[in-house]
């Protein structure tokens, strides 16, 4: 791909993350890639759709900040095209599909295990939505609506941070019609008394121990520790970020932005950096995992990873390995 | 001033007129304001009196104005402009050509029956969104939105500012008129533009299925304006119920001329209709603060100014100017096609419409023009020459100059330069057209 293309499709990543968060734009580019195979009128052999995905792969490597579960579907699909010599669009589109699904069970499982912490009345803390606690927070308002007593609806502190974000929160509370309470995410001091329970969504987990997720998370989290409320940290084990460099984790800008006549310029983060440890329980689909357990799945699933990375490098770098695919 | 005489009168009223046309190109101040400090000074110094500059106000153009803004407005706020703009975003696949035809059309056809700037407002931002997520450059985009929006509101009597003067002021041109008359250069200007521009531009609005990495970025964007569009929760109701009040107000407009319901009142009915229908959903005080008050004070002011130069016989004495250059109708037609499409290109089309409708209207009245049954033509003309001649410059029409301003919020500045280059052939393309249609018109 093209420098700019990169450039644009990178701008437009980021924008869509921002917009409607990790998992939906996983399932935007998964969909994507879907239409993309059905409409390509270049060459649709094996071969060619196996460069084609693989240069795609790259490109989804090349972006900053990478987005792991993205790239983990991409080697998928990759992976795919390279082992099975019966492969073509049809089949593809299939892999396409049984992915979508697989990444709605995992979330569908996060909720169900996170529902398990809502056997009694909790007062719960939220700061982000991402699909597992939108869907947790469905799950509760279904029960709430069917008589289901498997749950009970939490009264809930929504730390208020950007417009948008805390407007995306109050929107699905106001559409769910369940209660809740706004409070200023600088001015958490004066409820902490009051919770029992916080829930945060990770965008990645990393080779540093290091959790990504929205930026004023990490000084939430450290009140909350102190004050001993537990705290949850809803992220599938598609999210696992393997690449160990020296790029910044969170996407950075300055703007510039004028008070009367001063102008000055702000420094502008898209995400926070917190250490695991600093997590009560990691909700994974495999169930609430402790920080010292995350680290174990991590490095199994770092090893599959590298596997396959290994077998899609021999391809990507030598074009005999490409044209041999043909023959495999 | 009778000291002055009266022909010292009239230099007076046109230094005061041109004086106000050199300040709203200037735009060091609102134009709003200058044309009521005009309109002011023409009271203050006993050119008119202050009853007299009241009923020169034409109310059938301001109730339209106000009208068409209220009922643009109400459709605004039940979210069917964003509907209508997603909806057409998934109907182009991502294809670029398909991005330049469908956006182009749409254009022409919603600027036929909403403000221009209103039609720029809704597409460009939604056009650059599209472009820029795929790496093609809006630029193309942008002019073909803005040429289109100038082109199509030439259609109708509600399309473009000049068009609503000429329909409210002139006895005798109604919706279906315009229509009837105008359409056909439209629609051959439509065509023609857009092949020039496919043409010019061939490298940037060709399909790129052939290459998948640029597909998929294509397929990606469509996937955001679809979530954009499951998101944005309209009802089949709301939608049936805002189309079919809008339908009403288009059929009022077709049959005023049957009906004899002055355009404006069917503007005004409809905005009301549409409220009362939509009562739940639109808040009636807001929807009076989004109406572009200003742009009505400056067409009251406006109408106060040539109100005076009539008072003074300035109008009179420039229309026997334009008797005394030809009695020949033909070439006429042609002086006022042409000067009205390069005045329009270079400064803004509203008052020198608002003046020549006067001055045509006493042409049309004298010798030899008085019995030429193809006299009406003049009316076409000026509306031809004023709509099309928008598209000469940057400033040539309020939605080249909002587009531009919303293009560069987003980064992407066009150079006074730039838009002529690009602006120039198809301004010549289209009044050659409208000179050539007029020339049949007038033999056949």
């Amino acid at each position: 791909m093209e420098s700019n293309l990169l450039h644009t499709l990178n701008k437009q990543l980021v924008e869509l993350d921002r917009l409607n968060g990790a998992s939906a734009l996983a399932e935007d580019v998964a969909k994507a890639i879907d239409l993309t195979v059905e409409e390509y009128f270049g060459d649709r052999s094996r071969e060619a759709l196996l460069r084609e995905v693989v240069k795609l792969y790259h490109t989804f490597l090349s972006c900053r900040p990478r987005m792991p579960h993205i790239i983990s579907d991409l080697q998928k699909l990759a992976f795919y095209l390279y082992q099975n010599k019966d492969a073509d669009t049809e089949t593809l589109k299939r892999l396409i599909k049984t992915i979508l699904i697989e990444n709605e069970k995992r979330v569908d499982l996060i909720v169900s295990h996170a529902t398990t912490l809502f056997h009694e009345k909790k007062t719960l803390l939220l700061h982000t939505l991402s699909m597992p606690i939108k869907g947790l927070l469905e799950q509760i308002a279904e029960n709430r609506d069917n008589g289901d007593s498997a749950t009970v609806v939490p009264d809930v502190y929504i730390a208020d941070q950007s417009k948008s974000k805390s407007g995306q929160i109050i929107k699905l509370f106001d559409h769910l019609q369940l209660p809740f309470f706004v409070v200023s995410e600088f001015a958490l001091a004066h409820v902490i008394s009051k919770l029992n329970i916080a829930f945060f969504g990770g965008l990645t987990f990393n080779v540093r121990n290091e959790v990504i997720l929205a930026p004023g998370s990490t000084s939430l989290i450290s009140q909350l520790r102190m004050a001993q409320v537990p705290v949850y940290l809803c992220m599938g084990t598609n999210k696992f970020s393997f690449w160990d460099e020296e790029t910044e984790l969170a996407f950075h800008e300055r703007r510039n932005k004028s008070l009367e006549h001063i102008e000055y310029a702000k420094e502008v983060f898209s995400h926070d950096v917190v250490e695991v440890d600093l997590f009560t329980r990691i909700i994974t689909e495999s169930g609430l995992l402790t920080p010292s357990e995350l680290r174990r799945t991590f490095a199994e699933k770092q090893l599959e990873f590298y596997n396959h990375e290994r077998e899609i490098e021999k391809i990507a770098t030598d074009d005999v390995a490409l044209s041999n695919v043909s023959r495999t | 001033m009778d000291f002055l005489g009266a022909h010292s009168d009239q230099l007076i009223v046109l230094f005061l007129f041109v004086t106000v046309f050199v300040g709203i190109v200037l735009e060091k101040f609102d134009k709003t304001l200058i044309a009521i400090a005009g309109a002011l000074i023409v009271i203050f110094l006993g050119f008119i009196s202050f009853n007299q500059a009241i009923e020169a106000i034409d109310f059938a153009t301001i109730g339209l104005l106000l009208g068409m803004m209220l009922l643009v407005e109400c459709l605004r706020e039940i979210r069917i402009f964003e509907w209508l703009s997603l909806k057409l975003g998934l109907l182009t696949k991502g294809n670029p050509i398909l991005i330049f035809i469908v956006f182009s059309v749409s254009t022409a056809v919603a600027s036929a029956f909403l403000d221009n700037v209103t039609t720029v407002l809704i597409m460009v931002p939604l056009v650059i969104s599209i472009t820029t997520q795929i790496g093609l450059r809006p630029r193309i985009f942008i002019f073909a939105l803005i040429f289109m929006s100038n082109i199509g509101g030439t259609a109708t009597l509600i399309g473009d500012p000049p068009n609503i003067l000429i329909g409210s002021q002139v006895p005798g041109l109604t919706f279906g008129s315009f229509l009837q008359y105008l359409s056909v250069p439209v629609i051959i200007t439509i065509i023609l533009t857009m092949f020039y521009m496919i043409w010019r531009h061939k490298e940037e609005v060709q399909s790129r299925a052939t290459n998948f990495s640029w597909l998929f970025m294509s397929s990606l964007m469509l996937q955001q304006i679809r979530r954009e569009y499951n998101a944005l929760v309209i009802s089949n109701s709301t939608l049936y119920k805002a189309s079919i009040v809008f339908i009403v107000v288009l059929i009022g407009f077709f049959t005023h001329s049957i009906t004899h319901i002055e355009p404006a009142m069917i503007a005004l009915a409809g905005a009301a209709l549409m409220l009362l229908v939509f009562n739940k959903q639109i808040d009636l005080h807001h929807l009076i603060a989004k109406v572009e008050w200003p742009t009505l004070l400056f067409f009251s002011g406006l109408f106060m100014l040539v109100g005076a130069m009539e008072h003074v016989g300035l109008l009179t004495t420039i229309s026997g100017l334009l008797v005394s250059m030809t009695d020949n109708l033909l070439v006429l037609i042609i002086i006022v096609l042409w000067s009205s499409a390069i005045l329009s290109a270079l400064v803004d089309n509203i008052p020198f419409v608002a003046v020549m409708i006067p001055v045509l209207k006493q042409l049309q009245m004298s010798e030899p023009f008085i019995s030429d049954p193809k006299a009406h033509l003049l009316w076409w003309a000026l509306s031809l020459g004023a709509c099309f001649g928008g598209n000469g410059s940057m400033i040539g029409a309020s939605a080249n100059v909002v587009s531009c301003a919303i293009a560069r919020t987003r980064g992407i500045d066009i150079t006074f330069k730039e838009f002529i280059s690009e602006s120039f052939v198809i301004t010549v393309i289209s009044i050659v057209v409208a000179s050539l249609y007029l020339t049949a018109l007038y033999y056949y």
